[in-house]
C-alpha cells in the first residue's frame, strides 16, 4: 500500500470533539471504544477490542488483589468506555444493527481465595456471565440462571458453540454456513444454536 | 496458542465472506493481541486459522501506544514522505507505463 485510503482515517480521533473523547474517557480502552465506533460507522462489520495490558490496566486475570483492582483499575474504564459505547451508537441510530457484546473466555472461582492479598478469584470454567446490548436483543434480559454459590449453571445453560452461534446469527450467519479449507474441505462454521429467546 | 490447523475465528469467518469492504477490512482487531506472554504466545481464536492468512482479520498492534490515530508502521516516516514519496510514485507509474506498453506489444503481435 503507497498510501493509505482516505477510509483509514476511521482509525484516528483528533477530529473527534473534546467532550465526545471525553465521555470515552482518554484512556487505552476508551480511546479503542471510540475508534471501535467509528470503524461500525465507516462500515467494518467485526470490531473486536481486546482488554488492553498497559502500565495504568492489568489483566482480569485476578488471582491476587482482586478486589482493589476491580474496584480501582479494571471496572472504571471498561464501565466508562462500554457505556459510551451503547450510548454513542444509539444516538447515532446504529444500536439497532450493531450487536455489542463484552465477554471472556472463563469465569472465575465463585469461592474467594483469602491468601493472597487483596482476595483471589482463580480460572472458573463451569459457569459466567456474559453481557449483550443492541444488535436487536431485548435490554433488561437475564437469560439463564447459576445456582445459589454461582457455581454451576441452574436454568437454560448456554454453551459456548451456543454463545457463538447467537452471535453468529446476529451477523446474518446460519447454522447452515460453510467456510471451505485451504484443501477444499467444507466446514459448518459453529456447532451450537442461536439462543433465539434473547432476541426481540 | 495460535495454530494454523485451528478453526476459524468469528473475525476470520467475517473476513473470509466479506473480505474487504468500503476501503477498510471486512474484520478489525484493536489494540492488540491478546497474550499474557509477549510476541509468539498470542492465544488461540484470533486469527482464521485453517482457511489460512489472507482472511486472517486484520490486527491493529499499536505496541503500547495508545489507540486513536494510525500506527507507526502505517504512516510514511520523514525519510519517505515528501518530495521523495512523489519520485517513488513518479518512478512506479513510469515502470507501469512501460509493462503495458510491452503487454500491448504482445498481444498486437
Amino acid at each position: 500500500m503507497l498510501r493509505a485510503p482516505p477510509e483509514w482515517r476511521a482509525f484516528c480521533i483528533d477530529n473527534e470533539p473534546p467532550a465526545m473523547r471525553d465521555r470515552y474517557g482518554d484512556h487505552h480502552f476508551g480511546r479503542s471504544c471510540l475508534v471501535a465506533r467509528r470503524l461500525v460507522e465507516a462500515g467494518v462489520r467485526l470490531v473486536t477490542v481486546a482488554w488492553p495490558i498497559t502500565t495504568t490496566t492489568p489483566h482480569f486475570d485476578t488471582h491476587a488483589n482482586h478486589f482493589p483492582d476491580m474496584k480501582d483499575k479494571l471496572l472504571p474504564p471498561m464501565d466508562q468506555g462500554v457505556s459510551a459505547l451503547l450510548e454513542d451508537l444509539h444516538d447515532r441510530g446504529l444500536l439497532d444493527e450493531t450487536l455489542v457484546v463484552c465477554t471472556g473466555e472463563f469465569g472465575r472461582t465463585p469461592v474467594v481465595d483469602s491468601k493472597p492479598k487483596g482476595g483471589g478469584r482463580h480460572h472458573w470454567g463451569a459457569v459466567y456471565s456474559t453481557l449483550l446490548a443492541g444488535g436487536g436483543v431485548r435490554g433488561g434480559l437475564v437469560y439463564g440462571s447459576s445456582d445459589k454459590t454461582g457455581a454451576r449453571p441452574e436454568e437454560d445453560p448456554v454453551h459456548v458453540s451456543d454463545f457463538v452461534a447467537t452471535i453468529y446469527h446476529a451477523l446474518g450467519y446460519g447454522r447452515d454456513t460453510r467456510v471451505v479449507d485451504l484443501a477444499g474441505r467444507p466446514h459448518s462454521i459453529a456447532q451450537g444454536h442461536p439462543v433465539m429467546r434473547v432476541f426481540g | 496458542m495460535l495454530d494454523r490447523r485451528d478453526p476459524p475465528s468469528i473475525g476470520g469467518v467475517v473476513q473470509y465472506f466479506e473480505g474487504d469492504r468500503s476501503g477498510l477490512p471486512a474484520a478489525v482487531q484493536l489494540s492488540m493481541w491478546i497474550t499474557q506472554d509477549g510476541p509468539g504466545n498470542e492465544w488461540a481464536g484470533q486469527h482464521a486459522g485453517f482457511l489460512g492468512s489472507r482472511h486472517d482479520p486484520l490486527i491493529m498492534d499499536f505496541k503500547g501506544a495508545q489507540p486513536g490515530s494510525l500506527p507507526q508502521d502505517y504512516v510514511l516516516g520523514k525519510e519517505s514522505a515528501g518530495a521523495r514519496f512523489e519520485h517513488r510514485v513518479e518512478l512506479r507509474s513510469r515502470f507501469s507505463g512501460r509493462l503495458l506498453a510491452a503487454q500491448r506489444l504482445l498481444n498486437s503481435s
